[in-house]
């Protein structure tokens, strides 16, 4: 399995290590999912994120080529900020979700998810080809690291002070040190709250990992308390709420697809080849639904409605914050106004559809 | 005395055929954060290593299972306190009491020490 910088510290501190996507990394830590969880609401929690994958692509090229392989569109983006979308196949299906990074005009940084650290590279290489411009992956030798929580903007405002955070907005991002060493200091995040994503120098990793989880308001969470806190913001889950067989409007992410943008996008033409619109109904949409009792739904359980199966369960958790079972769920399009109910072990438990997210803190100046 | 199943409970021999059931502290370990147990019913009739009940935590749910037998009672404390399985699995955290059809099932269960071995094993 691959390791990350912070194996070491993992295993001293009492993780439960799982294979992620290939990676050795921490489902908790030794207070366990529901601890982190509550901790990163009340006050701040600290991720490592380093099996995500880094990339730069910069040079002559770089950016009409983003613009081309990404779904968002970059060009209503400052310097400074970053946007949310997809790399789609040539079906329209999702290979990824990523954020990219303006740092320049010609130049762009995107987070990928650890599942296509290698695969997102071959297809944006395989797209590239004969282009003039320079990808450079840079997720070998820096490391992610996130801190999350109404405190993390106190706690990082603290160890940084060569950067005027107030100035960087939700999804903006900046440049400052901790403790001398340089850091990328990116204002989003997975969890619902405000907070801050670093990339660093993997050789700095460990120290800069010390220095926030010394700090009093931090809590080192691990990766269950990351998939609970994003579940309750309504935030997808690439491999389980998308994938290469769905396509963003389905899952109600078609806000992060510009169909009209100058040269259009890689994918394009598979959203909806009969209208030539994005915007048409697809047969089945990603709906959040909330359970009432002590039932918590799993992803793969079906959706049914009056004895019919109308669909399936692709997250589900019990949410510490509202004590109850939630879920997003693909539902065939003919069922969203019947009742619908989970499956648990053969009972259809009644659910009721929420929209997401059930939770969400982002009071950061600007914010979306 | 107390015998332990592959399956991670554990069976405390009463006497008279009953068994108090748990899951070990492996077991509790590994699921961490229960949030709720759907306990079965007093009078239940289960079937050989059938479920007594599930277990639900926060990122997964597990089955505990029974040798052959009827409940006869529940930790009812459970209802409100699912974390007791947590913090006190092979004590305050039991699960329930089940009447044997077979007093001499508990036979073919591992003693702990045999238990712990197959963990490590792991």
């Amino acid at each position: 399995m691959r390791e990350t910088f912070c194996l070491k510290w993992d295993r001293e501190h009492g993780a439960k290590l799982v294979d992620f996507h290939g990676w050795n990394m921490p489902v908790s830590y030794a207070k366990g999912i529901l601890a982190e969880h509550e901790a990163t609401r009340a006050s701040a929690g600290l991720f490592n994120i380093s099996h995500m994958g880094r990339l730069r692509i910069s040079g002559p090229q770089a950016y009409k080529f983003c613009q081309y392989a990404f779904t968002n569109d970059l060009s209503k983006v400052n310097i400074g900020s970053a946007l949310y979308g997809f790399l789609l196949n040539d079906k329209g299906g999702i290979i990824d979700d990523v954020i990219v990074y303006k740092e320049a005009n010609d130049r762009f940084l995107w987070i990928i998810n650890a599942g296509g650290r290698e695969t997102d590279v071959e297809h944006l290489r395989r797209l590239s080809a004969g282009k003039d411009l320079r990808m450079d992956v840079l997720s070998d030798e820096t490391a992610l690291l996130a801190l999350q929580g109404p405190q993390a903007d106190a706690v990082l405002k603290r160890l940084v002070k060569d950067a005027d955070l107030d100035k960087v907005p939700y999804f903006g991002f900046g440049r400052g040190t901790v403790q001398g060493k340089a850091a990328f200091i990116m204002a989003t995040g997975y969890t619902g709250e405000d907070g801050y994503e670093l990339m660093v120098d993997v050789k700095d990793a460990p120290a800069i990992w010390e220095l926030l989880v010394s700090q009093p308001e931090v809590n080192p969470c691990g990766l269950g308390a990351r998939d609970s806190l994003r579940l309750e913001a309504g935030l997808p889950l690439h491999g389980n709420d998308i994938d290469e067989t769905t396509q963003p409007y389905e899952a109600g992410l078609g806000w992060a697809v510009k169909m009209d943008k100058e040269g259009g996008f890689f994918g394009r033409e598979a959203l909806n080849p009969s209208t030539g619109s994005g915007q048409a109904k697809p047969s089945r949409k990603l709906i959040g639904l909330t359970l009432e009792g002590q039932n918590i739904p799993r992803s793969h359980y079906k959706v049914v409605s009056e004895g019919k199966e109308a669909g399936e369960v692709t997250s589900g958790v019990f949410s510490p914050t509202l004590k109850k079972g939630i879920a997003l769920a693909y539902v065939q399009t003919e069922f969203l106004d019947k009742p619908l109910a989970i499956d648990i072990r053969g009972k259809a438990v009644p659910a009721a559809v929420t929209k997401p997210p059930w939770v969400r803190h982002v009071t950061k100046a600007k914010a979306k | 005395m107390r015998k332990f199943a592959k399956t991670h409970e554990w069976y405390e021999d009463l006497g008279g055929g009953k068994v108090k059931i748990g899951i070990s502290k492996h077991a509790a370990h590994e699921l961490s954060d229960v949030v709720f147990v759907e306990l079965p019913e007093v009078g239940k009739k289960l079937a050989d290593k059938q479920s007594l009940c599930v277990l639900e935590s926060v990122k997964a749910v597990a089955d505990a299972y029974s040798p052959a037998g009827t409940v006869v009672e529940v930790n009812a404390k459970l209802k409100d306190q699912a974390g007791l399985v947590n913090q006190d699995p092979e004590g305050a955290g039991w699960i329930a009491i089940v009447q044997l059809d077979n007093p001499k099932a508990l036979d073919e269960y591992l003693t702990e020490q045999e238990y712990l071995k197959t963990i490590e094993a792991h």
